[in-house]
């Protein structure tokens, strides 16, 4: 069976171009089988077996700065869409399928050096292909001081997981916010640093972000104005030591006082990592009882039932970093202003000194806050697991809010249904500052009917969370225009802003046409 | 077939062979294998570990997380040359492996999903196809 065509590319001509990438980066790194493209389809597709999934007609990898140059060239030629992907593991999200069938995958895995990694001022410069796992390695090598952030899963890419604004765990923990300088490749073949990078010679492109002039970063993020092909990141100093202490209260009200305690360490700086505010009921240890008595209890019920097990009705685990002294004085301080909540209970959790040495660090369940990369997120759930996406919103960083999201979601839940295989409750993290994000998790099947129905019900989520002001930070493929839709003050303003941005820079529209719901001029009236 | 439940309550040891032969039997004596990757929390696994042991193929057990498995050991493993793996794991981590796998040029060659929802399957060098 013949692959799909990129829109509008007659067969000849695709075929020259695929001839045209084959002189550029030798014809082993162009893919254009059944056995070589699928391995790009999204192993998490909401839209397995179904017409609707969006397969590449081919892949191109190429392995510098100059062949990127060249492919784009070639792709405006031929108005070929060009989806790139960084190490592709963007699962929940797309994985390293594109937004529209029939695009070329432009896979920057070769492009995987690290550039330079400074101990003194803690920093990293990195190609598109290099992962979380591969600068770790690195740096344990050379034995440096410095932290990396990794999300969980570790092993996708720095500048891919940045560009897509994920978080990690530590105080680095915005990743996009973390960067510093880039280097992108224009739709016209053009190379742009930005910040000091435009300065020949900078000395300080990893380490002042601005430059001079207007700041442009943001705008190749979660974008299609640009492939970006280097990346600046600012490295945490290896802390001297780590620890957890745990805040639990115990009544359902208690909220609105643990969250305002919450945003004032984490705005005051006393609390710098990523913390999030869990529902014992949702995500407390397993007890069947409890999970019994949950749905159609009443809340005091709930509340006399988790205080006889010794259990707060809501917690929130604060990680610090830093020296020991000054670790165990925040932690002091960061009690006093929760210790007006009647019955707030404190935990102390383990404390870590680093460097760890190894069996020191096969005890620890999870690595991740302490900057280590793991695939144990994998190893959570049953034996059977097909995939998932993920719904996002941003909720203002209050109890109320909480709350609010809380009934408005379970409505949705309740009128609509649960996705199959959905998780209860709802996961509040803050990744980002002065805000938080939920992460709800939408399985996904091989099945078709069950996709469809989770499809419907996020859909549902993302008007619904738009109606009450809460916009998603990220989304899968199948729900950008929906989400982008949400954006619509004074008559799409920010949309139309981004598409005279994409005009200007992509007149052929080859650049991941439609991510985020930015659609090319060529391609806009069908789809926006 | 044997469900999952049935042979967990047969016991682990005379029951166990039931379901290794669906896997082994199906195996070349001739291919060399790396390695061979085991779930130790199934019993199933710890079966097909024995089993490949007995073949003279090296095992290493996991409980459910590939990390070390691949960091330490795969990762390099795969760069220095094709290599073949057989394992019997569940489907996350079989996931996990394919994945990685793929970014170093070597992909499942065969997958069998047993009962209880553990999956055997062989991870291979890709067939290398221009143009």
């Amino acid at each position: 069976m013949a692959r799909p065509l990129p829109p509008g590319v007659s067969r000849p001509d695709f075929s020259q171009a695929l001839s045209q990438f084959a002189s550029v980066v030798g014809k082993e790194w162009v893919f254009s089988s059944d056995e070589d493209v699928d391995l790009y389809r999204d192993s998490y597709s909401p839209f397995w077996h179904e017409d609707e999934e969006r397969i590449p007609a081919a892949a191109v990898a190429p392995d510098r700065v100059e062949q990127v140059q060249q492919i784009v060239r070639i792709a405006g030629k031929y108005k070929i869409p060009l989806w790139t992907i960084s190490t592709g593991k963007n699962l929940g999200y797309g994985g390293s399928a594109p937004n529209i069938t029939g695009s070329v995958v432009l896979d920057l895995k070769r492009m995987n050096r690290i550039l330079e990694v400074n101990e003194k001022n803690h920093y990293a410069l990195v190609e598109p292909g290099v992962s979380y796992f591969d600068l770790y390695r690195h740096i344990q090598e050379k034995r440096l001081k410095l932290w990396i952030d990794p999300p969980d899963p570790g092993w996708g890419s720095l500048i891919g997981n940045a560009l897509e604004r994920g978080g990690g765990y530590t105080p680095m923990r915005d990743h996009f916010d973390a960067h510093c300088g880039m280097e992108v490749v224009l739709a016209n073949g053009d190379v742009v640093r930005t910040g000091m990078g435009a300065l020949p010679n900078a000395k300080t492109w990893q380490q002042y972000k601005y430059g001079f002039g207007p700041y442009l970063d943001g705008m190749f993020s979660q974008s299609n104005f640009g492939v970006v092909t280097k990346m600046g990141f600012w490295l945490l100093p290896e802390p001297e030591a780590y620890f957890s202490g745990t805040v639990s209260v115990p009544k359902h009200d208690d909220i609105h006082a643990l969250v305002d305690g919450l945003a004032h360490v984490l705005n005051s700086g006393v609390v710098q990592g990523t913390t999030s505010v869990l529902n014992t009921a949702s995500f407390g240890p397993p007890d069947p009882e409890l999970a019994r008595i949950r749905v159609g209890s009443s809340t005091g019920d709930l509340e006399r039932y988790l205080a006889q097990k010794g259990l707060g009705y809501w917690t929130v685990d604060l990680p610090f970093y830093g020296p020991a002294k000054v670790i165990a004085a925040q932690w002091e301080y960061a009690k006093e202003r929760f210790a007006a909540i009647p019955g707030v209970q404190f935990r102390d959790g383990a404390i870590y000194r680093f460097p760890l040495n190894e069996s020191d660090l096969a005890k620890i369940p999870n690595p991740v806050p302490l900057g280590i990369p793991s695939l144990t997120t994998f190893a959570i759930g049953g034996p059977f697991s097909q995939g998932h996406m993920w719904f996002s919103p941003i909720i203002p960083m209050t109890g109320d809010a909480v709350i609010e999201a809380t009934k408005v979601f379970e409505q949705v839940y309740k009128d609509l249904g649960n996705p199959a295989g959905a998780l209860p409750g709802l996961p509040i993290w803050s990744f980002f500052a002065r805000a938080f994000v939920i992460i709800y998790f939408f399985p996904v099947e091989h099945d078709i009917e069950r996709n469809r129905r989770s499809r419907e019900i996020f859909r549902r989520l993302v008007k619904v969370a738009a109606d009450h002001g809460w916009g998603e930070y990220r989304t899968h493929t199948a729900f950008m225009d929906d989400i982008a839709s949400a954006y619509s003050y004074n008559n799409r303003a920010l949309w139309r802003l981004h598409e005279t941005l994409k005009d200007a820079l992509d007149p052929n529209g080859i650049l991941a046409p439609g991510k985020n719901g930015v659609w090319p001029r060529r391609l806009r009236k069908a789809n926006a | 077939m044997t469900s999952r439940r049935e042979f967990l309550q047969a016991g682990l040891t005379g029951a166990a062979f039931l379901a290794v032969p669906a896997i082994s039997t199906s195996i070349d004596s001739h291919r060399r294998f790396y390695k061979a990757i085991f779930d130790q929390r199934f019993p199933e696994g710890v079966a097909f570990a024995r089993d490949m042991r007995r073949r003279g193929v090296p095992t290493h057990a996991i409980n459910g997380d590939v990390t070390a498995l691949w960091y330490q050991d795969l990762h390099f493993a795969w760069a220095n040359a094709p290599i073949e793996v057989v394992g019997m794991t569940t489907a996350s981590a079989l996931f996990c492996l394919e994945t990685l796998a793929r970014d170093a040029r070597h992909r499942v060659t065969s997958r069998h999903t047993l009962d209880g929802g553990l999956v055997s399957w062989t991870i291979g060098p890709r067939k290398l196809t221009y143009g």
